[in-house]
């Protein structure tokens, strides 16, 4: 009996740090379309990034740096992560490592997606002293020094959320990582643009999600098989 | 009660003195490198890399913001360099049965359901960074020693000095009062720092024990010479120590050995330490050598000087994996040997180990345990000095810890612990006891 106890719990301790199983089924997607567009600002007044006044580290970083909190340029928004929403079977999720990297006092890149299953790679190119605080759906992951240039840390991504990287060392340092349990998610780039490729034929529901902005949807969205559904999402405030 | 009125009041105004502006408190070199406890320490005490490699570099390794007031050629410290310790069982339980202790201390007597309302220690720590090349570190304490007094000592004294040499490569001289680790930056062979998390009942008796010598004795004052090199990989260091007295006592015994007219002794360091994904692992050995003066001694000579010698290999690994699972573990193989004992060409040996390992999950929830082994060799019903604390005229002594921590902040621990130490006599000294200890501990730092 005390045998068997033993055997239970070793087996639960080993499960809690294996992967954890999830919804979404990979599947060979043939001849899959594509949802292609653009996120755009159509408010009457447009946000503009200011320049944050660094509290520290000014001979290495200088005395300001651009927010990048809102990136909208002619009306086209950058760092927007599209996502389709509640997709449960496509194209296999991505197995290489999503590689944020501490760079001129920031991070690069600012936003990112990340799959569940997979893993982050933070690393330091700086040659300054940065401590990785990593949140989860605002709770913290995992705080961890990075003390010089080549140092990093290699965490799994175990739950979807939304991560929020800071560094404890650098107040205005921020970056997001999205978890998803697919791999139907994109940033768009510096023109607002975005492609999200390979998707099964079906109706879905898009949805886009910016730091400053919130979130906007676009519900109904129709994929045919070979070809590119255009779509466009706004932004108003 | 008067003590514990003082005790408590000391503690208010330090830290009413030492809150910082943020809502969360960090100690004095947190404050001056602005990071926070994880850039050095893994769960405090123990160091982690860089803490590490910020301790060989004498505590210089300050943000780049730090800041002197310089006018009137002054060179002060704009942050405060003070941090402080509140310590404090609020519960202990204890079964002891070892009839040769002091009477009316913990191991002395039979004392079940021993609780204290008092703080059991308050320490001040004044660590700074004094210039680029040098930084200070100490501590002072006000311990309770189960009367109604308060004893005031302080233990550590360091003066650290550095000099880059280039890339991941760092010379440095210590000056230091306390234990002979003074200056060791390995958690493995910390004696004093873990002594610090969990008091007396978790010091490797490797290093607490001797008959005229103690490695972990805070009387030890010498100069080290150390560096990290290889990229921060090597850790070497040669020193010169003297002291690290053991009280005679026992039967007969009148008197202690005096540090002033000890000789020196030679301590030899040398240890590696390698990165790995999401940890280190370090292992070294040490080497000390030397003679301890004795005067007064209570047997037929009464000035002498003894011949003492100590080996040790360490090892240690720390691993934070999946989101925040960390997981330590520490080793300490050693022995000793002392030659003309009491004055007569007597030769008395031990040999023994420690280990300690620990799991924390998200920085809040842990468990600690530790397996404290030491073998006495050729020690005899008649000697009178103590070996292992009060541990008088003991043959083996096997001790194991466990401990479940609670840290609502990383500065702020709550623990249950339990140790058993199994003592085994010499023949015609003692039966053989098992003392046990449950208790409460709250430790706080500012």
């Amino acid at each position: 009996m005390q045998k068997k106890a033993i055997v239970v719990c070793a087996m639960m301790l080993l499960f809690s740090f294996s992967p954890v199983a999830f919804a979404y089924e990979t599947i060979v997607v043939k001849n899959g379309g594509s949802i292609e567009g653009v996120v755009e600002f159509t408010g009457a007044v447009v946000p503009k990034d200011q320049m944050v006044k660094l509290s520290s580290e000014t001979k290495y970083c200088g005395n300001s740096l651009p927010a990048e909190k809102y990136l909208i340029k002619n009306g086209k928004i950058e760092n927007v992560v599209v996502s389709i929403v509640d997709i449960k079977s496509g194209k296999a999720i991505p197995s290489e490592p999503i590689v944020l990297t501490n760079l001129k006092c920031g991070f690069s890149p600012h936003v990112a997606v990340g799959f569940q299953g997979g893993k982050v790679i933070q690393k330091n190119d700086d040659t300054i002293f940065h401590n990785i605080h990593t949140y989860l759906n605002g709770k913290t992951m995992f705080n961890i020094g990075l003390p010089e240039k080549g140092s990093s840390v290699t965490k799994p991504l175990l739950r979807t959320g939304l991560m929020e990287v800071t560094c404890d060392s650098h107040p205005w340092m921020h970056g997001y990582i999205q978890v998803l349990d697919h791999p139907y998610a994109v940033v768009t780039n510096a023109k607002g643009d975005f492609a999200i490729k390979d998707v099964p034929a079906g109706t879905y529901t898009v949805e886009a999600w910016h730091e400053a902005l919130g979130k906007v949807k676009a519900a109904n969205v129709k994929v045919e098989s070979g070809k590119a559904s255009k779509i466009k999402l706004e932004f108003k405030k | 009660m008067k003590r514990g009125i003082v005790l408590a009041s000391l503690v208010f105004v330090l830290v009413i003195m030492l809150m910082p502006y943020e809502s969360h408190a960090v100690p004095s070199y947190a404050r001056q490198v602005k990071k926070p406890c994880t850039a050095c320490h893994t769960m405090w005490p123990n160091l982690n890399q860089y803490g590490r490699q910020f301790k060989v570099k004498a505590y210089t390794d300050v943000s780049p913001d730090w800041e002197m007031i310089t006018k009137d050629n002054m060179n002060l410290a704009t942050i405060s360099p003070l941090s402080a310790r509140v310590l404090f069982y609020p519960n202990i339980r204890e079964d002891n049965n070892n009839p040769n202790g002091p009477a009316g201390t913990n191991s002395g007597s039979t004392n079940p359901g021993q609780n204290s309302t008092n703080f059991d220690q308050v320490a001040i720590f004044f660590a700074s960074r004094v210039f680029d090349y040098a930084g200070v570190f100490t501590s002072a304490e006000a311990d309770a020693d189960g009367t109604t007094n308060a004893t005031f000592s302080v233990p550590t004294l360091k003066m650290a000095f550095q000099y880059p040499l280039g890339e991941g490569n760092t010379i440095g001289l210590v000056e230091f009062k306390g234990v002979a680790s003074a200056a060791d930056p390995f958690n493995s062979f910390g004696g004093r720092d873990r002594d610090v998390s969990f008091q007396a009942e978790s010091a490797p008796f490797i290093l607490s024990s001797g008959w005229t010598f103690a490695m972990a004795d805070g009387d030890n004052v010498g100069t080290v010479l150390h560096g990290y090199f290889i990229g921060n990989r090597l850790y070497a260091a040669i020193g010169a120590m003297r002291g690290g007295t053991v009280n005679f006592s026992g039967p007969g015994a009148t008197s202690a050995n005096t540090a002033s007219q000890d000789p020196y002794d030679t301590y030899l360091r040398a240890g590696w330490d390698q990165k790995l994904s999401n940890g280190a692992v370090t292992f070294g050995a040490v080497m000390y050598d030397g003679k301890q003066r004795i005067t007064n001694s209570p047997g037929a000579v009464t000035t002498y000087d003894s011949k003492v010698r100590r080996g040790y290999i360490d090892a240690s690994l720390e691993q934070n994996f999946g989101e925040d699972h960390l997981f330590e573990v520490q080793a300490l193989l050693g022995n000793g040997k002392e030659s003309n004992v009491f004055g007569g060409s007597e030769e008395r040996k031990f040999k023994g180990s420690y280990i300690q390992g620990s799991y924390f999950y998200d920085r809040k929830y842990g468990v600690v345990a530790s397996i404290n082994k030491i073998k006495f060799q050729d020690a005899q019903a008649t000697d009178f000095t103590t070996i292992g604390g009060t541990n008088f005229g003991a043959d083996k002594i096997n001790s194991w810890l466990l401990a479940v921590d609670y840290l609502p902040w990383l500065n702020t621990k709550a623990a249950l612990q339990y140790v058993n130490t199994k003592t085994t006599y010499v023949s015609g000294v003692s039966a053989d006891t098992t003392d046990k200890m449950t208790r409460i501990v709250i430790d706080m730092l500012f």
